[in-house]
């Protein structure tokens, strides 16, 4: 197998990790984000932004500035070198690069599953699905007009299709869309994780930190969500995917109905247990679940030969777009006591 | 309204009855009213605090929640497609009852909340559900304040209409009503004391008229006395004295006849 050994890896893909270390370098710096924070309006961020990598991206707006023109053209700049790596990509790492986007396919088919079972036209939704996770028949789902439809016609044959075959395709009819994208998403993340094994090498080591980081993520989120017996024990463990540190404890996890009985079982997880601990009024679970992911995501640059840092890259530029949003809507509403809680990223 | 206006009516005791129990009735009503006029102020002022308390606080509420809004799109990225398809129909209504205050009655809004159609639905699982379901608490406070503000606002409304058109009647009834009794009843008095001075002047005259016919009458006798006289003496001293005498003791009969 010749990924992941040093001697190939160049052949194919130094390129690539070369442009996306150029990338790394675009990213906003603590000193920008500080320049930011201090700006008064929009039209003041709009000048900055302009000084970083961002350059002109905001030239052709009208003045009215809003934190959405912001969010939407600089994920179309995500957008754009995403592709361009893409393009240029062989496999294996073509297929990785497709992995990262199946995440965004799986929200785009949800929305139109959500629209289409509440029997409204599907194609009103499309200009609002992640450009990321447009794939070449997703036309064709607004076609559909039942959800058995959607799968039959659609589904079945598409980029993700393989997510829907996991799960038995009655759960159309039995579950929330909010279930159903929690079971594609287990099912995303094991498919990943199986891929990134196979890959082996330096992939693996980090890819599987990452993986493993967000299968773990999502069982405690969904678990803190499901607080209070709206979603039973069957269907939690039915959503938490078979990997990651807490795999051995997913029993106790799915009876656990407040956040006591849950820290007592995070115990043997320092990790986890230190943030459940500092859950606070002010700082969500979310936030530090989210600082722990931008650190890894980070780390994954610090080695060469794997191809962590693509995924990386694209996740730490989509929290940076998150934290534009913040400090853009902070500043519009005037809210600048909080400006500070968007995640840093270098420090 | 000139000062001296008065009611058609004509002057005679019974109605002078008449317009004195109006009067009194019309005082009352003003004493009424007046009340009524305060106890809507009172309300009226109370409301307009609650007012200005509340909207003092919209602001505030409507700022956290549009930020908690921000908050939770950060956290979730753009949910308003799925609030969108989740909400088929309201969870929350407002429903309309009467309060009465001093005769006005005023809308009340209450707001009611149907559970099995608030869409919970999609918050729960997946990331970010933390931050909406404080944006949803935010927003449901945020309502329950608007639609108590908007029940207070209608009261307000209502309760300035009513006021005003109380007030009116107080101040018709004080300036306009009670002057216009007053002058009925003192011109009727006026003119009752006409009468009764007309009809005093009446008999007077009669009086004057009567003792000028006695007098005339008297010294006619007289002259036939002197004719008389001429005739007999003897005869005519004792007529004399009966005619004199007759006519003292016809004042004395005469009731009508106020010397």
């Amino acid at each position: 197998m010749t990924h992941g050994n040093p001697l190939f890896y160049n052949i194919n893909d130094g390129g690539l990790e070369a442009q996306v270390h150029g990338y790394r370098a675009g990213l906003l710096t603590q000193h920008d984000y500080n320049n930011l924070t201090e700006c008064d309006n929009l039209d003041d961020m709009k000048m900055h932004l302009s000084s970083t990598d961002y350059s002109n991206f905001l030239q052709n707006e009208p003045s009215p500035l809003n934190s959405g023109v912001i969010t939407e053209k600089a994920t179309e700049k995500l957008v754009r070198e995403f592709n361009e790596l893409r393009f240029h990509a062989v496999e294996p790492l073509s297929t990785f690069l497709d992995f990262i986007t199946y995440e965004y396919m799986i929200g785009n088919v949800l929305k139109l599953i959500t629209a289409v079972r509440n029997g409204r036209g599907a194609l009103e939704l499309m200009y609002k699905c992640h450009p990321l996770g447009m794939f070449e028949t997703i036309g064709a789902l607004t076609a559909a007009q039942s959800i058995d439809d959607m799968y039959e016609i659609v589904l079945a044959d598409s980029p993700i299709g393989k997510f829907f075959t996991r799960t038995d395709k009655r759960d159309f009819d039995d579950h929330s869309t909010e279930e159903i994208r929690g079971m594609l998403y287990k099912n995303y993340l094991e498919t990943f994780y199986d891929f990134v094994q196979n890959l082996g090498g330096v992939t693996a080591e980090i890819m599987g930190e990452i993986l493993e980081f967000e299968a773990d993520r999502a069982v405690l989120t969904i678990t803190r969500q499901s607080f209070g017996g709206k979603t039973t024990k069957d269907r939690r463990k039915m959503l938490y995917p078979n990997f990651g540190e807490l795999a051995d404890i997913h029993d106790q996890l799915s009876d656990a109905e407040d956040d006591t009985y849950l820290a007592n079982e995070l115990k043997p997880y320092p990790l986890y247990s230190e943030m459940l601990r500092q859950v606070s009024k002010q700082v969500s679970l979310e936030s530090l679940l989210k600082k722990r992911a931008v650190e890894l995501n980070k780390n994954a640059f610090h080695q060469s030969f794997g191809y962590g840092l693509f995924y990386a890259f694209v996740k730490l530029r989509e929290q940076e777009i998150s934290n534009l949003m913040w400090i853009a809507e902070c500043i519009k509403q005037d809210q600048k006591h909080r400006v500070q809680e968007y995640i840093n990223i270098y420090e | 309204m000139s000062s001296n206006a008065r009611l058609q009516v004509l002057p005679s005791r019974m109605s002078q009855m008449q317009m004195k129990l109006r009067l009194v009735g019309a005082k009352k009503g003003h004493s009424l009213m007046k009340k009524k006029s305060d106890a809507l102020t009172m309300r009226f002022r109370a409301i307009l605090k609650d007012i200005k308390t509340n909207k003092e606080g919209m602001s505030d509420s409507f700022r956290k929640a549009n930020f908690s809004l921000s908050d939770a799109k950060y956290n979730a990225g753009d949910i308003s497609y799925a609030v969108i398809e989740s909400a088929k129909q309201a969870a929350k209504k407002v429903r309309m009852r009467t309060d009465n205050v001093a005769g006005v009655t005023l809308p009340v809004f209450q707001q009611t909340v149907d559970e099995t159609a608030s869409a919970e639905g999609f918050t729960n699982i997946s990331r970010g559900g933390e931050q909406i379901r404080a944006c949803k608490d935010q927003f449901d406070e945020l309502l329950s304040s608007l639609v108590q503000l908007a029940s207070l606002q209608t009261s307000f409304v209502t309760l300035d209409r009513a006021i005003k058109i109380t007030n009116r009647r107080v101040n018709a009834l004080e300036r306009v009503v009670v002057p216009k009794i007053e002058n009925t009843i003192s011109y009727i008095t006026s003119e009752l004391d006409e009468l009764e001075r007309e009809d005093f002047f009446r008999l007077k005259k009669i009086r004057n008229k009567k003792m000028k016919d006695n007098l005339e009458k008297e010294k006619e006798l007289k002259q036939k006395q002197e004719e008389l006289a001429a005739k007999g003496v003897a005869k005519v001293s004792k007529g004399e004295n009966s005619l004199l005498g007759s006519y003292g003791s016809n004042v004395d009969e005469d009731e009508d006849v106020i010397v």
